[in-house]
């Protein structure tokens, strides 16, 4: 009924020290009701996702993540939960065609249905469009956990890749490609957008399309690139938005972000964690995501000479954008109107302080986490192998 | 001697961050206390240069290496930490130590009872910690992570004074051509695991420096050759990446002082004198870098010369001087041009430091030749006619339009582009989020009551 292997020991890791950050960092005042019980019912469904044996006990993982998503009015906008909700469908098509022995053509229409899913819970072109605006309307601290549940990849991985039957190499090819051109088409918007909100969805949607080209362009390098990546982006992006609700606690609405200049002053904890994650969500050196974005990279470059060199791209498109946030929340002369914010409170230091440290340590010695995630790589490459 | 190596880059490194876990739980160090380490780490730093420099010179060892430790190793992707200082990298090692010191016992004054006193120092010792990276890095993997922690502490560096609006925005666009041109190293750094399956140096590159032989040769030398040289020129604030340098002023003159004028500045012709052996077996790259430093000396001398303000006038007459350089190693002489780049850090560290009272200097200097400084650099202005004279003079004051041409050929119409996708992606969506009302006064008096 259940199974643990290297692979959902992994996702089940990273999406506790998410919900941990998420939870730590949620302001009680702002939370709306029975935030507590969405939050359990989205990690509590993706846990049982992960260690589901039977594929029917997956869909039911799946489906109760979005429960809170429907039921909860400030969660996602109606037209996003519609997405996820095809998503769902196209997956539990996939489920059931596989659940009947497919001959070779049949399993590879069973890989486009879970690559499907897929990629609208993943948020890549063309199915992005829900995660900024899920982010720049709902609430984050229940999408933080959704997002990074990453239950997407999982099925792509667990229920998708051993099924490529005809013109395997063709499909990832084109899959891995799309990544790519997501990553640059995340990123180049991340830049643009005004509102702090969209920006951190679109940096999201930059970085889970690395992490789907790493896995679909299949070299090692890549798969464990794509591995070390997801704990990256689950951590960061869970300290990003976990920080940056703090902030909206503290400040009322942010409806404009240059209400927010120079917060940096009074909230220097929030501010240097705030960096620390938008440098290891974009590669730079010191920080775990530096390895994990060289290894994408390299393996990218392999597979799609020319198209590859648009990751280097979109990780430069990402970091600037990241830079611009940062200094539009936290740099700048503080407005009369902006009230005095507070600093981190002593709770909130540990949840910042905790991802910092392993984001960094894992920056120092990032051939302990690879060899954390090595078996489980070979594993992938071999699925891979096997088309 | 190897142990000393490693310990002269991890010292800064170590500082930095037992002064940031400090600050993290129990807030900034008092001033005296950050003054007092950061002079005991520059002596150290510069004990460990100069005992580097006895064993080289002592010796007839041509370099000192730490044994090398596998970092990273997946598959057939590899990256190892090791260490070198060879008679290239130690008189710039030995500058950096030197020059890190003066600017940080300089900078204790300077920045003293400012509010990011501790932010200052922090950065310094992680930008020493970079800096001294990138210049004994045994491979080109090692060098790209010192690389882009100089850039990233120049960033936070130039955004020191956050309290206006222009330093700010200027960091942020500092940091968009410092990406755009590491994309160069990055890349170049895959083609050579790709086509040599080694970054490290002493593979790469036969014998002992100057005097090496590049085992690559041909489409993939000429290919890293020209995306080094595009990650060298944007370091270097060459041509066409010249634009940022006058930007990033806006820091500390401390900061100026360290990294435009002496060590960031010419880390880029310290990676083309690295990778020389690449140049030299593709001539017509070399060609280009001496083309690249030529176009950049004419030009940022004019601008020196037009300029109103101290420090803009220092940092193009640095990036003219720089240029110099380029133009030395393109032709092939690398032991001038580290003779350039080590005098020429030295001098302009110190006209640097002197920036804030240059005016009082000049008056001093006018005094005593009795009101008859002669104007420098008039013959040549001579030999042009009076039209052409005032057409360089405009473009010199406008800096070579260099922003404009930027702004108008590359980032206008690609933020036009996204604007355009964002504003369609965006449509039906409401200006906010959903937040319960709460009256702002009560959060003002009480903090958060989360």
């Amino acid at each position: 009924m259940f199974l643990v292997d290297g692979f959902a020991l992994g996702a089940v890791v990273a999406l506790a020290v998410t919900t941990v950050i998420a939870m730590a960092l949620e302001p009680r005042r702002l939370r709306p009701p029975l935030t507590g019980v969405a939050l359990l019912l989205v990690f509590g469904g993706s846990v049982l996702a992960y260690v589901a044996a039977s594929p029917w006990l997956f869909l039911a993982g799946w489906v109760l993540t979005m429960v809170p998503l429907w039921f909860e009015p400030d969660a996602v906008p109606p037209s996003a939960r519609f997405l996820l909700l095809a998503g769902t469908l196209v997956l539990a098509a996939g489920l059931i065609l596989d659940a009947r022995q497919p001959d070779s053509a049949s399993r590879t229409l069973v890989f486009a249905l879970v690559a499907g899913a897929a990629l609208v819970r993943q948020g890549i072109v063309p199915f992005h469009y829900w995660v900024p605006h899920a982010l720049d309307q709902g609430g984050v601290t229940v999408l933080n956990v959704f997002l990074n549940s990453q239950l997407g990849l999982y099925a792509l991985v667990r229920f998708g890749m051993g099924r490529l039957g005809h013109r395997p190499d063709e499909w990832l090819w084109w899959l891995g490609g799309l990544g790519i051109v997501t990553a640059i088409y995340a990123g180049l918007l991340a830049i643009v957008a005004a509102r702090p909100r969209r920006v951190l969805g679109w940096l999201w949607v930059s970085e889970a399309a690395f992490i789907v080209s790493g896995l679909l362009n299949g070299g090692p390098e890549g798969v464990t690139g794509a591995l070390v990546h997801w704990w990256v982006v689950s951590i960061a992006m869970a300290l990003l938005l976990g920080v940056y609700r703090a902030l909206e606690a503290r400040t009322v609405a942010v409806e404009r972000p240059a209400d927010l200049l120079g917060l940096g002053f009074h909230a220097p904890r929030l501010a240097v964690a705030f960096v620390v994650a938008i440098l290891a969500l974009v590669g730079l050196p010191g920080t775990l995501g530096f390895f994990a974005e060289d290894l994408l990279f390299h393996d990218a470059l392999e597979v799609h000479p020319w198209l590859g060199a648009g990751l280097p791209v979109a990780a430069m498109l990402s970091a600037i954008a990241g830079l611009r946030l940062f200094s539009t929340l936290f740099l700048g002369r503080r407005g009369v109107h902006v009230p005095v914010i507070v600093d981190a409170r002593p709770v909130e230091r540990w949840a910042l302080a905790v991802p910092m440290i392993l984001l960094m340590v894992g920056g120092l010695l990032p051939d302990v986490v690879v060899a954390l995630r090595a078996d489980t790589a070979a594993w992938i490459v071999g699925l891979l192998a096997l088309r | 001697m190897a142990a000393v190596l490693a310990l002269i880059v991890c010292v800064p490194g170590l500082v930095f961050l037992t002064l940031g876990l400090c600050w993290l739980v129990a807030g900034p160090c008092h001033e005296r206390i950050v003054a007092r380490l950061t002079g005991v780490t520059s002596m150290v730093v510069c004990a460990g240069a100069a005992a580097l420099g006895w064993a080289l010179l002592s010796t007839a060892l041509p370099v000192v290496a730490t044994p090398v430790v596998p970092w990273l190793h997946v598959g057939n992707y590899h990256i190892d930490l090791a260490l070198v200082v060879d008679r290239l990298s130690w008189p710039l090692v030995m500058l950096t130590a030197i020059l890190v010191g003066v600017v940080g016992v300089f900078s204790v004054r300077y920045v003293h009872r400012e509010r990011g006193f501790f932010r200052f120092f922090l950065l310094l010792h992680l930008f020493s910690c970079g800096a001294l990276l990138v210049l004994t890095a045994a491979s080109f993997d090692v060098l790209l992570v010192g690389w882009e922690l100089v850039g990233l502490t120049s960033v936070l560096l130039i955004a020191f004074f956050d309290e206006r609006p222009q330093p700010v925005s200027n960091a942020v666009r500092v940091f968009a051509f410092y990406r755009v041109a590491d994309l160069g190293l990055l890349v170049g750094i895959y083609v050579l695991h790709s086509s040599a399956r080694t970054t490290a140096m002493a593979t790469l590159f036969d014998g002992a420096w100057p005097d090496q032989r590049s085992v690559l040769a041909g489409g993939p030398a000429a290919v890293v050759a020209v995306l080094l040289l595009m990650a060298a020129a944007g370091k270097s604030a060459q041509a066409p990446f010249s634009g940022w340098l006058a930007r990033a002023m806006e820091g500390p003159t401390p900061s100026s002082a360290i990294f435009y004028g002496a060590i960031s500045v010419h880390l880029g012709a310290y990676l083309l004198l690295r990778a020389r052996p690449l140049f030299e077996a593709v001539p017509a790259v070399s060609a280009v870098v001496v083309a690249v430093g030529a176009v950049t000396a004419v030009l940022a001398t004019l601008v020196h010369r037009a300029s109103s303000d101290a420090k803009t006038s220092l940092a193009y007459a640095a990036m003219a001087q720089v240029g110099i350089v380029f133009i030395e190693i393109g032709l092939g002489w690398p032991r001038i041009a580290l003779l350039h780049m080590s005098g020429h850090a030295v001098v302009r560290t110190l006209q640097f430091l002197r920036a804030p009272s240059m005016l009082h200097d000049y008056h001093r200097v006018h005094a005593a030749a009795g009101g008859q400084l002669a104007q420098t650099g008039a013959h040549f202005e001579r030999l042009f006619p009076r039209s052409v004279r005032a057409w360089l003079y405009r473009i010199s004051v406008e800096r070579t339009h260099d922003d404009v041409i930027v702004d108008r050929l590359i980032t206008g119409p690609v933020a036009r582009v996204a604007q355009w996708c964002e504003a369609f992606e965006s449509r039906g969506t409401r200006p906010g989020p959903r937040l319960a009302p709460r009256p702002r006064g009560r959060m003002v008096a009480e903090g958060v009551d989360a």
